[in-house]
């Protein structure tokens, strides 16, 4: 796969989430493996890692309904999470624009 | 002391315990009654055998790299330096990920991990454990690690409501870690995709990964990252989230290694060990 592949598949991703085409459940089950197992390690620039690699680890915090002890750690639910991609996607497409 | 108890054919059962510097570890297997008691010393490597009777079977000493000194008659036995198989064929030992040269003190590959600018040994791609071989040992052929960071106990029965994981750990001022971590609620699942993903417990992939590195993850709340090698020997790590006073764990997944390897790059994740 090369670089613009990898990259334009994982935007996909996540419009597919923000557009609300994919639930947070069906994002992580594409997202989360893909990113891990299919993004080749050298393709992607440092920027796009911390953005990418970000979000695939910010979906080892998110849980459907975290318990209060959960949240205290840090833990999002659905809706916290979908705000806190927006966020992301908003500074990416900042640096993206500057 | 360590012992293995060995019965030649089918492998019963193993056990590990560690206590002052001292290992024991017993493996069980049936062969006509015999049972052999291996001893390993600090690394792990075995230094001798004795039969049921205490009487002494055979002795082992190894050169600092591993190279057997005396090569004394080990029967059956495959498992010398550091406990790993030795082909004595080839005169090399298997460390899952590379094999290694104890004659020279060099692996046969480069480290599938890559350099880590942060650990100047690490631009030697085929040396072994940071080139100090009773300081440090490397698992599985991808990471140095202190020796004494590697033994852990068997896991001991808990009456807690939560689940909780018991490690017998060391840091690297040689004060215990604690003994039984907590798991948060959310954590849970999480770990049990792991354990689903590489067909293991969920208890292996918990004791497994607190014996990582440790990282003080500053991007995300002082919290602890543990960072081990995944199970399946692909490129990246398991990384276990525990809190920032390393009481419990928060958090499990995986990670890209040179999503790690940027994260200390830029000062997020820095060493504890």
């Amino acid at each position: 796969m090369i670089k613009l592949d990898a990259r334009k598949h994982l935007l996909h991703m996540i419009d597919q989430l923000l557009s609300g085409s994919w639930n947070v459940e069906e994002f992580r089950r594409n997202y989360y493996d893909f990113y891990l197992e299919d993004v080749p390690d050298d393709l992607l620039s440092d920027e796009d890692i911390d953005f990418f690699g970000s979000i695939q680890e910010k979906l080892d915090w998110v849980d459907e309904s975290p318990d209060v002890e959960s949240r205290d750690f840090g833990w999002l639910d659905y809706a916290q999470f979908m705000d806190w991609i927006k966020v992301r996607e908003k500074e990416r497409n900042k640096q993206d624009s500057a | 002391m360590s012992m293995i108890f060995s019965f030649s054919r089918k492998v019963l059962s193993q056990i590990g315990f560690w206590c002052s510097a001292v290992i024991l570890l017993i493996n069980a297997s049936v062969h006509a009654e015999e049972i052999t008691y291996y001893h390993l010393d600090a690394l792990g490597s075995t230094v001798a055998a004795t039969d049921e009777n205490g009487a002494l079977l055979w002795k082992e000493a190894y050169w600092p790299y591993g190279e057997r000194i005396r090569k004394e008659d080990g029967d059956t036995n495959e498992l010398w330096y550091t406990g790993k198989p030795h082909e004595e064929a080839m005169g090399l030992s298997y460390f899952g990920a590379r094999w290694y040269d104890p004659t020279i003190g060099r692996f046969m590959a480069i480290d599938p991990v890559g350099v880590d600018e942060g650990n100047i040994h690490s631009f030697n791609r085929y040396s072994y454990a940071n080139n100090n071989p009773y300081k440090y040992v490397d698992p599985d052929g991808r990471m140095s690690t202190l020796r004494f960071l590697l033994n852990v106990s068997k896991a001991k029965k808990v009456s807690n409501a939560k689940p909780t994981v018991n490690t017998n750990k060391a840091n690297s001022a040689g004060n215990a870690i604690k003994s039984e971590l907590p798991i948060v609620k959310s954590a849970q699942p999480k770990i049990d995709n792991l354990a689903e993903k590489f067909g293991k417990s969920s208890n292996e992939i918990v004791s497994q990964g607190l014996k990582g590195k440790r990282f003080k993850d500053a991007g995300n709340n002082g919290n602890i990252n543990v960072f081990s090698p995944r199970p399946d020997g692909k490129n990246g790590f398991v990384r276990l989230t525990l809190d920032p006073k390393g009481e419990r764990v928060i958090s499990a997944g995986l990670n890209k290694a040179r999503d790690v390897k940027q994260g200390i790059n830029k000062g997020r994740l820095s060493p504890i060990d």
